[in-house]
């Protein structure tokens, strides 16, 4: 961290803590797909396991696709959204959130062909008008991202020879967060909760000396132990594709998810190879690849997704 | 654009017959919410038992969900009976912000049409009712004069027919090849958070098929008008008072993790009493502060750090405090500090009257390549009284702790509203609520100011000059 970005947090870190922290619930989506008729918890893996690679392979950052989730999930609770319309909304968010926070957000022609030119310009350009109304430009929402940024800047300030340890945990924290946005069991926890536990999590993969004081985030211990519970049991189920989005430095370690304590496994894995279908191998190949996304999307042909629906069964 | 209200049709699926499209869909979310905040409700009880409640939600069938009932017609894509469904209606759905402030006789007469009203308006019908009485609507509004174009927006004096007080229209235009622009969605979603004395309010939004009308509240003035009306000479005691109310709002936005980016007089608005709120917010929350607007036009540099004009991108609050010092000199001299129109002739400038900067001024900036390759002349630093003879010994102080070179080392707007200068306000300036004015102390007063040519300002602020800048 840098010595301005350190000085301006000692300022300001904890003032821009109390406003996110408020303003969490107002922006939560708590069950949007409760009211779709068409899209299912797996339609919606699948499209943001999608937008991760996509995201990545623009460059932008983890924050442009906290929001981008975040504006979809609200957008559903407004409107029914048909299935083949579910990709545009996709990228129309990405497309809102990127015009928010990036430098140089995509272009239209770009989201197009990431889409196999399925929709037009004039369809894009309307549903983002549409989305723009509907959540009455309330588009700024406290993401995981920023609240990962809040407690590694807490513990860094509190311990400074730990700067190693922390990085490394919101590296790998990011990684477990990324997983978390596509699973929609994740959906009902706030992102302060997902990101403490996040990087709790990490600090007892990466067998840290001074893992984060979890109670800095003021939740009870039961709430902080489920949500951990649960990210725990969907690190354990994507084993094989969460070294792929961390960082080299971290993914060279071995990073034993069986270190944590606490939690059965389930016994079959099988189900869950497909939870999160980001390789970050494919990202290259991703724009002309031609996905199976629009139209074909039948709920039968996706596997059950969801974490904690195989863990507490 | 058949095809596009084909498209259209098919984000609304599952609407029983009888009703509109849009009633449906209302109805819809309120239930929706409603389901929602029960569920919010059962959550923050039961915490604890999170994966229990969880498991029991679960295996409820589906159908015992109450909405389920609501919609029993099967999903359907391309029914032809049923009513097109088009942006105009889409925006009538839109309304405005909860907080919005209605004057007292309208309240009044919503309750005398709707005596149920006493019980808590859910978010939904509230929308549904100030929708009703006109927000949201471009009929409210009476477009009086033009008061300046932009690149992206055309602004315009109006008077809301609701309240009959005059406000500013901000005209967007939507129909872009890129979709809306990017300064209009961050303009518009951080002022939604905002709400604070010196920063503008944002009263409404009209959006329409091809446009985006903000509605501001109306300021008669900018500072930089307010500059020209006076004749560049203002009373020190109004600098004081207008430096505090910048700080005031800028203390505000760096809380809440937002950078202004942009400050310039332009965008310091101020009306009749003497209030001053900071507008245009586009390029807060960029990462990046563009030289060119889209136009090509390019952007002031004047009030730019040197950091910042050296490349540096790492943005955070002090970048706003530079601007503000380069304010502060302008009022209390009546000219801009450092009026560049290159990058290194703005440098050049600064060093001038600061001294080129060395490593004991700002630490490391002998090995910063942009700044080796400009080569500049090695100027001593000049006594800043000699050029600010008007200002105080702690006016001078705090301009000082402003213009550092170390971004780090500038003085916060925190910091700053204590600072010595502003010694002589009532100590209550302090306490004030975040949404009132510093006016609202009796004891705080604008002076005339010396340079003042009419009887009071706001007579002159009618001058055809008006601000072109801002928007």
């Amino acid at each position: 961290m840098r010595p301005l970005e350190r000085q301006i947090f000692r300022d300001y870190g904890q003032s821009w803590y109390r406003f996110r922290k408020e303003l969490e619930g107002k922006f939560h989506p708590l069950d949007p797909l409760a009211q779709q008729p068409q899209i299912t918890t797996e339609a919606r893996c699948k499209l943001i396991s999608w937008l991760i690679p996509v995201h990545k392979h623009f460059g932008f950052s983890f924050e442009s696709l906290c929001l981008t989730v975040n504006t979809l999930d609200r957008f559903l609770t407004t409107t029914p959204v048909a299935a083949d319309c579910f990709q545009l909304l996709g990228v129309t968010s990405l497309f809102i959130s990127c015009k928010q926070v990036e430098v140089h957000p995509p272009k239209v022609k770009q989201l197009l062909a990431l889409c196999c030119d399925t929709f037009s310009r004039q369809q894009l350009c309307n549903l983002e008008c549409i989305i723009l109304n509907k959540l009455h430009f309330n588009l700024s929402a406290p993401t995981i991202s920023f609240f990962l940024e809040h407690f590694t800047h807490v513990r860094m300030e509190a311990c400074e020879a730990d700067a190693w340890e922390a990085n490394n945990a919101k590296a790998l924290a990011k990684g477990v967060a990324e997983l978390s946005l596509a699973d929609y069991a994740f959906n009902k926890y706030m992102p302060s909760l997902l990101a403490v536990c996040c990087l709790g999590l990490a600090d007892q993969m990466l067998q840290h000396q001074k893992p984060l004081d979890l109670h800095l985030s003021d939740y009870p211990e039961g709430v902080l132990q489920d949500c951990l519970d649960k990210l725990h049991l969907l690190v354990s189920l994507n084993e094989d594709s969460l070294p792929l989005v961390l960082p080299p430095e971290i993914s060279d370690q071995s990073i034993e998810a069986d270190h944590c304590s606490g939690i059965n496994y389930l016994e079959d894995r099988r189900f869950f190879s497909l939870i999160v279908c980001h390789d970050t191998k494919k990202k290259t190949r991703f724009a002309q690849r031609k996905p199976s996304f629009p139209c074909t999307l039948s709920p039968v042909s996706c596997p059950r997704l969801s974490a904690f629906e195989v863990g507490f069964q | 654009m058949n095809k596009m209200k084909t498209f259209k049709r098919r984000f609304s699926l599952s609407v029983p017959r009888t009703e509109t499209i849009e009633e449906s869909l209302a109805e819809f979310t309120e239930q929706f919410n409603q389901l929602n905040n029960r569920k919010n409700e059962d959550m923050a009880q039961g915490h604890l038992h999170l994966g229990h409640l969880n498991r029991d939600i679960r295996m409820q069938p589906r159908s015992a969900s109450p909405l389920e009932g609501r919609s029993p017609t099967p999903v359907r894509y391309r029914n032809g009976n049923q009513r097109r469904f088009s942006m105009e209606d889409v925006s009538k759905r839109l309304s405005l912000p909860m907080d919005i402030h209605l004057p007292p006789e309208f309240l009044q007469k919503l309750e005398m049409e709707n005596p149920e009203i006493s019980k808590p308006l859910s978010r939904m019908s509230r929308r549904a009712s100030l929708s009703d009485i006109g927000f949201g609507k471009m009929e409210t509004y009476v477009k009086l004069e033009k008061l300046g174009e932009g690149t992206y927006a055309t602004v315009f004096k109006g008077r809301s027919k609701l309240t009959k007080n005059l406000v500013a229209l901000k005209e967007i235009r939507l129909e872009h090849e890129e979709g809306a622009p990017c300064t209009a969605i961050r303009e518009v979603s951080l002022l939604k958070n905002l709400k604070h004395a010196n920063i503008v309010t944002l009263h409404d939004i009209i959006h329409t098929k091809c446009s985006l009308t903000l509605v501001f509240e109306y300021l008669d003035s900018d500072l930089k008008q307010y500059l020209d009306n006076c004749g560049n000479l203002m009373s020190t005691y109004n600098v004081k008072i207008f430096m505090f109310q910048l700080l005031r709002g800028l203390s505000y936005c760096h809380q809440h993790k937002i950078l202004h980016r942009d400050l310039k007089p332009q965008n310091l608005l101020i009306n009749g009493k003497g209030e001053l709120k900071l507008a245009d917010f586009g390029l807060a929350r960029a990462k990046s502060v563009p030289t060119k607007t889209y136009s090509n036009e390019v952007v002031t540099l004047w009030y730019r750090p040197p950091d910042v004009l050296l490349g540096s991108t790492e943005y955070s609050t002090p970048i706003d405090m530079w601007g503000v010092g380069c304010i502060h000199y302008e009022m209390v001299t009546g000219r801009p500090m450092f009026p560049g129109s290159t990058v290194k002739e703005e440098l050049n400038l600064i060093f001038r009257m600061l001294g080129t900067p060395t490593e004991e001024s700002w630490p490391g900036i002998t090995s910063n390549e942009e700044f080796k390759a400009y080569n500049f002349t090695q100027y001593r630093a000049q006594p800043l009284i000699n050029h600010a003879p008007r200002l105080d010994t702690e006016g001078i102080d705090l301009l000082t702790s402003l213009l550092l070179y170390e971004a780090k080392q500038r003085i916060s707007a925190e910091s700053a509203l204590r600072h010595p200068y502003f010694m002589i306000l009532d100590e209550r300036v302090h306490l004030l609520p975040e949404t009132a004015s510093i006016f609202s102390l009796k004891e705080i007063q604008l002076q005339k100011d010396p340079g003042c040519r009419g009887s009071s300002f706001q007579h002159v602020a009618r001058g055809k000059n008006r601000r072109q800048s801002i928007f």
